[in-house]
């Protein structure tokens, strides 16, 4: 084929430039270690990529969520612990003090560290995240939840929402608990209804016990127990007698709607006890009744006090260890769903990288290859470019 | 000896002409557009005699392949238009595909920053964090938008030149036809005024798709691809710009012809003029799937925004401002219309531009499909126009025949713009909470979720109250059955309770105060990020821009191999014609040593002629 001059340097020229062109390339993706610089390259592998991205920053998102609800929770369940080493101690100076021997000394003793205790419960509920947030405030968390008043009674401020936090694609837990719910709402009595003895009463009788009978008959009706001559007799909401009998042996149990309730020592007539239905009560009221029934003189109103009052440390105890569980359970489940998403993330990491970083062995030969091949060309252009006939008309 | 002489004298001539012809050759071996001339040799026969009279030489021949001619015209009109089009193809893949750039890493952070701020509401440094990532996604949106429209700018000036190229070269082409057909005239064959005229005819071709017609005379007439005529022999038309109908910064390319004007539109396909049309059309579309995208973003962000409370206990306003839609009337309307557009359903939005036309009623064609889009309503404010997720309402009076240019996204990515700068503005919290009584005997949670905006907005307080586990009251009044599955319908929220209600619970409603801890309308923001809103609620967010990506990225790509291709071929096409019509200067040495040699006889002929006449002349004087 007959070629003509200008045709052969051009060719030459733009077969050099391409392969400039794809040194150029190979080096870029060398230097930023990006197989692709552009879409055009490969829009399939690219677009998935940028999927990819996006489900790695959420995932990393989730992480740091899980890890800022880690903290809190860390700190709650420091402060339940504290929560619950309180109640327990107040719980030992409940039955010091319910001991016979303890003297109005002993129990005027009792009674001034358990108001001790109520003020450091105070201060665990009112613990902060450490970011000036309140710990067990709801969502009102920027303000002190809990105050006392000048009548000495604690009162909450905050208010009963708790913060979800996304931890995972799905899956959310409650960064914590309303004070609300930790501090002021501990079932009464035994967790059914609770026997409280009228402050009025004369006789040496102490509630021993009151339970449920475990039939199950119990459903949050209102009793009155009133010893009358030698005997008792039940009355219902409506006034109406359930049970009565005519002849009270002390120590004996009263069994009547599903309760079963006995007494030690000797009832005066006209006592009366109140059998009420569950309420929920604060912790803090709940040390208050039992310093209330410490001071107490009489000696039969003090023993169905500080019998109440062990019921309801024992029902707060086990209301906060329950809670502290479910604050286990949580930072379990972030913890799980930390490796979880971790895992997601290695592998996404790992499929982005196949996606996009540069195969450097390959890159690097590939670069050598074209160097090569644009050093031929540039060699065989020299050469071609020589031989010309004029140069051999002299 | 005379013959001999002038046997000898045309030798030497037909041999100066071929090293003149030859030196002409090697003197335009570099020139564009040149075609290798050469002289035809041919003996002198002269009648009855058997001896013959010398060499004879026709017209200088230009060596050309007219086929090949043709079909360079049409691969520099592919040619130029793949140059064009891959440019600007893969200018905005980059701009797409670019981390820093791009679209995907801002909606990302932006989404990411609302789950941030959903664990930790209160925090004012989280909250400054998420609003700069809200300004980082505006503004990203705003750089690509702007780079379009810049884009856009930018092909209206390319197109303005080209056009007055078009021009130039038309008037060379009539000038060169005059000009050719002037030397035919002499008899001296125009070889190099043909080249020329050639190269452009070529450079034309570059610009625009042109179909040319050899007349019997050698006149070439030049007609575009849909058969308008440039050129007729030595008049030429002009192709000029006209203001677009509807928006007077763009230009329509129309032909002056004799006094009329003759709109091509869409009929020019190739060249370079054909390539910038064709990405203003394609620069049309992403312009309004990118609004598409950003609106959607600033329409479900700001409606979950609006349905929260700030840091300040107050009602959060919009967070991402900005004009999103765009309508334009045609110029030469005559009513007094001026129809505005609200986008209403993310989903059902296409990102496309649609025609309003009114004759008697109201008709919709949506632009790049040229289907008729059902309308319902009538326009007023009560009863709006509702098109694909757009309502237009209609202030003024249309005249019959007026047409509007609705195009209901296309602002939206040039102007996003985050609308406070306050981050105490961010509402984070829900706009009410549920609270269980501190009483209460159950254990129920209580959770709040709105159904029904505008009512909810009023954060009216209430409180529910169980009689028994079944029933219960609304603000002490009524005695309503109590579904655990529906929930309780209040005030535009509902209630659910997790657990069971006990006689006597109470659950209150109170609006959310300041500076809470309530992050529920950020985590309710944060999920709009995953929520498939888009196309009819098949994509994401992320699959959006994915997908933006991914079409540009093909785009360019299909682009690139074209252009490859039809590289390839243009490339042949140049090699075969240089290989007919190229100086190939090794040749030309050896032509130009053989007509050198062949002179050099010639003038030892002459010699020889006169050598004998000088031995005749001695014989005969001695």
């Amino acid at each position: 084929m007959r070629v003509s001059t200008t045709g052969l340097i051009q060719s030459a020229i733009d077969q050099m430039l391409r392969q400039q062109g794809e040194l150029a390339k190979t080096r870029d993706s060398l230097a930023s270690g990006q197989r692709y610089t552009r879409a055009a390259e490969n829009p399939g592998a690219v677009a998935t990529a940028a999927r990819l991205d996006s489900v790695l920053s959420q995932l990393g998102q989730y992480r740091a969520n899980g890890e800022t609800a880690l903290s809190r929770l860390t700190l709650e369940e420091g402060a339940l612990d504290t929560a619950g080493d309180i109640l327990q101690r107040m719980r030992e100076l409940v039955v010091q003090g319910n001991n016979a021997t303890a003297s109005g000394e002993a129990r005027s003793a009792i009674a001034t560290e358990m108001r001790a205790l109520e003020d450091e419960l105070l201060s665990v509920a009112n613990a902060q995240d450490g970011r000036g947030r309140y710990l067990f405030a709801g969502l009102s968390d920027a303000g002190l939840p809990f105050s006392r008043s000048a009548g000495g009674q604690v009162s909450y401020g905050g208010d009963g929402g708790e913060r979800q936090v996304n931890i995972g694609q799905g899956r959310s837990v409650a960064d914590g608990d309303s004070g609300d719910a930790v501090f002021m709402r501990v079932p009464s009595g035994n967790g059914l209804f609770q026997v409280t003895a009228d402050p009025a009463n004369q006789g040496g009788a102490t509630l021993k016990s009151a339970q449920p009978d475990g039939s199950g008959a119990y459903s949050s009706q209102r009793f009155d127990i009133e010893f009358v001559g030698g005997g008792y007799q039940v009355l219902d909401e409506g006034g109406a007698v359930v049970q009565a009998a005519a002849e009270y042996e002390p120590g004996s149990v009263i069994e009547f709607g599903g309760v079963s309730v006995s007494f030690s020592g000797t009832p005066a007539a006209g006592d009366n006890f109140s059998l009420d239905p569950l309420r929920r009560q604060s912790v803090f009221d709940l040390a208050g009744a039992a310093v209330n029934a410490l001071s107490l003189d009489d000696a039969a109103q003090r023993g169905t006090g500080l019998y109440n009052a062990l019921e309801g440390l024992d029902a707060a105890l086990g209301h906060i260890n329950e809670i502290r569980g479910t604050v286990g359970a949580r930072m379990n489940a972030i913890e799980r769903s930390d490796s979880i998403n971790e895992g997601s993330e290695l592998e996404i990491a790992r499929s982005l990288s196949g996606l996009r970083d540069v195969d450097m062995a390959e890159a690097i030969g590939r670069l050598t290859q074209q160097a090569t091949t644009l050093e031929a060309a540039q060699a065989a252009f020299a050469r071609v470019q020589n031989l010309s006939l004029f140069d051999f008309l002299r | 000896m005379a013959d001999m002489l002038s046997i000898g004298s045309t030798a030497l001539n037909a041999y100066k002409k071929a090293l003149d012809t030859t030196s002409h050759n090697v003197a335009n071996a570099a020139t564009e557009g040149y075609s290798r001339q050469r002289v035809e040799f041919s003996s002198r026969v002269p009648a009855g005699s058997s001896i013959g009279l010398g060499v004879g030489f026709q017209d200088v021949e230009r060596v050309v392949d007219q086929l090949v001619g043709q079909r360079l015209l049409s691969g520099s009109s592919s040619g130029g238009r793949l140059d064009v089009y891959g440019d600007y193809t893969a200018r905005l893949d980059r701009l797409y595909s670019d981390a820093d750039t791009g679209i995907g890493g801002a909606i990302d952070s932006f989404f990411a920053g609302l789950s941030r701020l959903s664990s930790d509401p209160a925090s004012s440094a989280v909250r400054t964090e998420v609003l700069g990532a809200a300004e980082d996604l505006a503004a990203n949106f705003r750089r690509i938008g702007t780079a379009l429209n810049d884009y856009g700018q930018e092909i209206e000036q390319r197109l303005s030149v080209s056009v007055s190229e078009v021009n130039r070269l038309a008037e060379d082409i009539a000038s060169f036809n005059s000009q050719i057909a002037l030397a035919r005239g002499t008899g001296t064959p125009p070889n190099d005024l043909l080249d020329k005229r050639d190269l452009a005819l070529q450079q034309m071709a570059d610009l625009v798709d042109i179909k040319t017609v050899t007349q019997d005379s050698g006149d070439i007439n030049v007609f575009t691809g849909s058969g308008q005529a440039l050129v007729l022999s030595g008049n030429a038309n002009a192709l000029g710009l006209r203001a677009d109908e509807f928006d007077g910064s763009r230009a329509e390319v129309v032909l002056r012809a004799g006094g009329q004007i003759v709109p091509l539109g869409d009929s020019i396909s190739g060249g370079r003029i054909g390539g910038l049309l064709d990405v203003r059309g394609e620069l049309d579309q992403d312009q309004g799937r990118l609004g598409r995208m950003a609106a959607a973003v600033a329409l479900q962000v700001n409606e979950q925004h609006q349905q929260g409370v700030d840091a300040r206990g107050q009602l959060g306003g919009e967070l991402f401002s900005g004009a999103l839609s765009e309508v334009r009337a045609a110029s030469t309307n005559t009513g007094t219309a001026t129809p505005q557009i609200s986008l209403t359903d993310v989903s059902a939005l296409t990102g496309d531009s649609y025609d309003l036309r009114f004759n008697g009623g109201y008709e919709l064609v949506n632009r790049r499909t040229g289907e008729p889009v059902a309308l319902t309503g009538s326009g007023t404010p009560a009863d709006p126009l509702v098109g694909e997720g757009f309502s237009i309402t209609v202030p003024g009076t249309p005249a019959n025949g007026d047409r509007f240019l609705l195009q209901p996204t296309h602002g939206a990515a040039m102007n996003l713009s985050v609308a406070f700068g306050d981050p105490t503005r961010l509402a984070a919290a829900g706009l009410m909470r549920a609270e269980p009584a501190t009483q209460n005997i159950g254990t129920a949670q209580a959770s709040l979720t709105v159904n029904d905006a505008a009512t909810a907005v009023a954060q009216t307080p209430a409180s529910i109250e169980f009689i028994d586990a079944n029933t219960y009251s609304v603000d002490g009044a009524g005695a309503f059955a109590y579904d655990a599955a529906a929930g309780i319908n209040v005030n535009g929220f509902n209630l659910r309770l997790e657990g069971d209600p006990v006689a006597g619970d109470r659950f209150d409603l109170n609006a959310a105060g300041p500076n809470s801890g309530d992050n529920r309308n950020a985590l309710a923001m944060a999920a709009l990020g995953d929520r498939a809103s888009l196309a009819g609620g098949t994509r994401s967010f992320s699959d959006e821009n994915a997908g933006l990506v991914a079409s540009a990225g093909d785009r360019a790509r299909q682009a690139e191999r074209q252009a490859q291709a039809t590289g390839a071929i243009l490339a042949q096409d140049r090699a075969q014609r240089d290989s007919v019509s190229g100086v190939n200067l090794d040749e030309e040495a050896a032509n130009l040593l053989r007509f050198q040699q062949g002179y050099q006889a010639a003038a030892r002929v002459i010699d020889v002629a006169n050598q004998m006449f000088q031995s005749l002349l001695s014989a005969v004087s001695r």
